[in-house]
C-alpha cells in the first residue's frame, strides 16, 4: 500500500470508527428511554482525573453478592444454566481440569435493584457508604429482565460479567462446592456532560467530602441498553 | 542492472563492498583496471552513491551510518515524547470541553500526527518524520478509542483492537514501519483470540485461560510470509515471521509447563509432553531454517525460544529435585551443549555455503 490510498484509507478508518459509536450512541438517545432511575452518591461517586487530567467521572458502585448468600436469586442454577453454564460439570473429580475448559466468566444481563432502605444483610462501615445498588437477575434478555422487575424507575439492566468458582472442599467432603458471583458491569464509569459539570462540583466539591450522599444523578438507559447521565440533583430533592 | 528487488541501502552496502574488494585484490596484486576504467568505474559509483544518498537517504559511508543510528533513536524518543505530550494535552483540556468538543479532540489526535506523516514523507527523503509521526499517530488513535468508549459510555469490547488493527495496518504499510507492523498483528492476534474465546460463551478477557486460541493467529502470522512474500516492503515477511514466532513460542512454553490448560486429548501429563515437543521443534526448526534461508531475524528468534525452551523445561524438570548448585552446573552444562550444537550448524552453513 503506497502514497495516496495507505493515507486516504487511514484517515476513512478514523472517520468511520468514530462515526459507527456515534450512530449507535444517536439511536440509542432517540425515542423513549427504556429505564430511568436515580443514584446517589453512594452508587454513583465523582471520579476525578489526575492532576493533569481535569474530567470529571462517575463511578458505578454495586453489591458483590456471592451466589451463596441469602437472596441472592439470580445465582441460582436455574439462572445460571439459563446464562450458558453447566453446573454438573463443576462437580466432577476432576473439576480444576474441568473448570479450566469451560469458561469461568460470561458475559451477561444483569438487573440492579435501587434498594429503598439498607437491608438487613448490610454491615455498615464507619469510613464508607455501602451502595445500594443490588443485582437481583441475571440473564440473556434484557427486556425480559425489565419485565420480571416490573418497575423501570428503580431498576436498571446493564451488561455485566458473572463468574463461577469452586470453594475449599470441605474435609470429608467427595465433591466441590461452587458458587457464582457478579463481577461487575459495563461500562462501570459514566460521562458526565459538560452542562452537568457545575452542578455536580457545587453539589460535591472536591476539597470538601461529606458524610452523607450530597447529590442524585438520574441514569437515562437508551433503547440499545447504554446510559447516560440525564440529571444532577440534590440528595432527596429533584 | 542491478538487481531490481534490491532496496537503496542494499545497493549502497553492495557498491561499498565491491569498491573495498577491488582495493584488496589491487594491493594483493590479483587483479588490476586499467587507469581507465578504474576512472570509469569509480566515477560511476560516486555518481551513484550521492543519488542514492541524495535522493533514496542511503547510508553510504560509515559516518553516515553512525548518524542514522541516532536518527533511528531520536526517533523513538521524540515518538514517545510527542505521543505523551498528545496525550496529556488531550486530558489537560478535554473535561473542559462540551462533549462534541471532546469527541472532535479524541478525533483529532489521530488525524493531525498522520496528515504530519504524510506531509514529512512527501517532504523529505529520509523517512524519519514520517515514522515519527505515523507512530505518534497510532498512539493517537488508540487515545481517540479510549475517549470514544469513555465519552458515549460503551461497554468494553474487542472490537475496539480490531479497529487498532487495522488502523496500524494501513500505516505500517504505508510509512514501512516495522513497529507498528508488530503492534498491528499483536492487535489481531488479540482480537481473534479474544473472538475465538467468545465463541465458547466466555468472557472475551478470559482468553489466556485458552492459550490456543492465541495459537491460531500465531501460527498463521507466522507462515503468512510464505504465501504473500512482501516483496516490495524490506523487513516486513521478518517482521512477520519473529512476531509469530514469539507469540507461538511463548504460548507453548507455557502449555509445556501447565497441561491443564490444553484442550488436546491427551491428559494433562500428555498434553505438556506434546507441547514440549512442539516447542522444541519450532524453536529449533526456527534457527535451522533461519540459518538456511539467511533470516537473520528469524535465527535470533529462534535462538531465543530455544534458550527459553530449556530454560522453562529445566524449571519444570529439575528445579525442585536438585540442589541450586547442582542446577545452574546442570544449566551451565546445557549452555555449553548449546555452544557445541550451533557450533557444528555454523560449520555446515559455511560448508554449503
Amino acid at each position: 500500500m503506497t502514497g495516496r490510498p495507505g493515507w486516504l484509507a487511514a484517515i476513512l478508518l478514523v472517520v468511520a470508527t468514530n462515526l459507527v459509536p456515534l450512530g449507535l450512541w444517536y439511536w440509542n438517545s432517540r425515542g423513549e428511554p427504556v429505564a430511568t432511575a436515580d443514584l446517589t452518591e453512594r452508587e454513583a461517586s465523582v471520579e476525578r482525573g489526575a492532576e493533569a487530567d481535569q474530567s470529571i467521572r462517575l463511578r458505578l458502585q454495586h453489591r458483590h453478592w456471592d451466589g451463596h448468600e441469602p437472596g441472592a436469586i439470580w445465582a441460582d442454577s436455574a439462572r445460571l444454566v439459563a446464562v450458558g453454564f453447566r453446573p454438573r460439570q463443576f462437580s466432577g473429580e476432576e473439576e480444576f481440569l474441568t473448570l479450566r475448559r469451560h469458561p469461568l466468566r460470561r458475559p451477561v444481563w444483569v438487573l440492579l435493584r435501587m434498594e429503598e432502605e439498607p437491608g438487613s444483610m448490610m454491615v455498615e462501615d464507619a469510613n464508607r457508604f455501602l451502595p445500594r445498588l443490588v443485582p437481583v437477575a441475571v440473564g440473556t434478555d434484557p427486556e425480559a429482565l425489565y419485565r420480571e422487575s416490573g418497575d423501570r424507575s428503580r431498576h436498571l439492566v446493564m451488561r455485566g460479567t458473572v463468574g463461577v468458582y469452586t470453594t475449599t472442599r470441605p474435609p470429608g467432603d467427595s465433591l466441590p462446592t461452587w458458587n457464582a458471583s457478579l463481577r461487575g458491569v459495563t461500562p462501570n464509569t459514566l460521562h458526565v456532560p459538560r452542562s452537568l459539570v457545575p452542578a455536580l462540583e457545587r453539589l460535591a466539591p472536591a476539597d470538601r467530602p461529606g458524610d452523607q450522599p450530597r447529590y442524585q444523578v438520574r441514569i437515562t438507559m437508551g433503547r440499545l441498553h447504554l446510559p447516560r447521565v440525564t440529571g444532577v440533583f440534590p440528595a432527596n430533592q429533584q | 542492472m542491478p538487481d531490481p528487488s534490491l532496496t537503496p541501502q542494499a545497493r549502497a552496502d553492495q557498491v561499498r563492498a565491491f569498491q573495498a574488494e577491488l582495493a584488496a585484490l589491487d594491493a594483493e596484486g590479483v587483479a588490476t583496471l586499467a587507469a581507465d576504467q578504474r576512472a570509469a568505474v569509480e566515477a560511476h559509483h560516486r555518481e551513484l552513491l550521492t543519488r542514492l544518498a541524495r535522493e533514496q537517504g542511503a547510508d553510504t559511508s560509515e559516518s553516515l551510518q553512525q548518524l542514522s543510528i541516532g536518527l533511528r533513536l531520536a526517533t523513538l524518543i521524540g515518538g514517545l515524547a510527542l505521543t505523551a505530550a498528545v496525550v496529556f494535552f488531550v486530558f489537560q483540556f478535554w473535561g473542559t470541553l462540551p462533549t462534541a468538543g471532546q469527541l472532535a479532540l479524541g478525533v483529532a489526535a489521530p488525524l493531525v500526527p498522520l496528515l504530519l506523516a504524510e506531509f514529512a514523507v512527501r517532504r523529505e527523503r529520509t523517512v524519519y518524520l514520517g515514522h515519527l509521526f505515523a507512530v505518534v499517530a497510532s498512539a493517537g488513535f488508540l487515545l481517540n478509542l479510549v475517549l470514544l468508549q469513555r465519552t458515549l459510555n460503551l461497554p468494553d469490547s474487542p472490537h475496539f483492537v480490531l479497529a487498532f488493527c487495522f488502523f496500524a495496518l494501513v500505516l505500517a504499510y504505508r510509512f514501512g514501519n516495522r513497529i507498528i507492523l508488530a503492534a498491528g498483528l499483536l492487535a489481531a492476534m488479540y482480537w481473534v483470540a479474544s473472538s475465538l474465546y467468545s465463541l465458547t460463551g466466555g468472557w472475551y478477557l478470559d482468553f489466556p485461560m485458552l492459550p490456543e486460541t492465541i495459537l491460531v493467529p500465531g501460527l498463521l502470522v507466522l507462515l503468512l510470509p510464505s504465501i504473500l512474500p512482501h516483496e516490495r516492503q524490506p523487513g516486513f515477511s521478518e517482521a512477520y515471521r519473529v512476531v509469530g514466532l514469539l507469540v507461538v513460542g511463548l504460548v507453548v512454553a507455557v502449555l509445556s509447563v501447565d497441561g491443564s490448560l490444553t484442550l488436546l486429548p491427551f491428559g494433562q501429563r500428555g498434553g505438556e509432553i506434546a507441547y514440549t515437543l512442539a516447542g522444541f521443534t519450532l524453536a529449533i526448526g526456527a534457527l535451522v531454517v533461519g540459518v538456511r534461508r539467511e533470516w537473520r531475524h528469524t535465527t535470533t528468534a529462534g535462538t531465543a525460544l530455544t534458550i527459553l525452551m530449556i530454560m522453562v523445561k529445566a524449571v519444570d524438570w529439575w528445579w525442585t529435585l536438585m540442589p541450586a548448585w547442582l542446577f545452574f552446573l546442570v544449566l551451565g552444562a546445557l549452555a555449553l551443549a548449546s555452544i557445541a550444537g550451533l557450533k557444528r550448524l555454523r560449520d555446515l552453513a559455511v560448508g554449503s555455503a
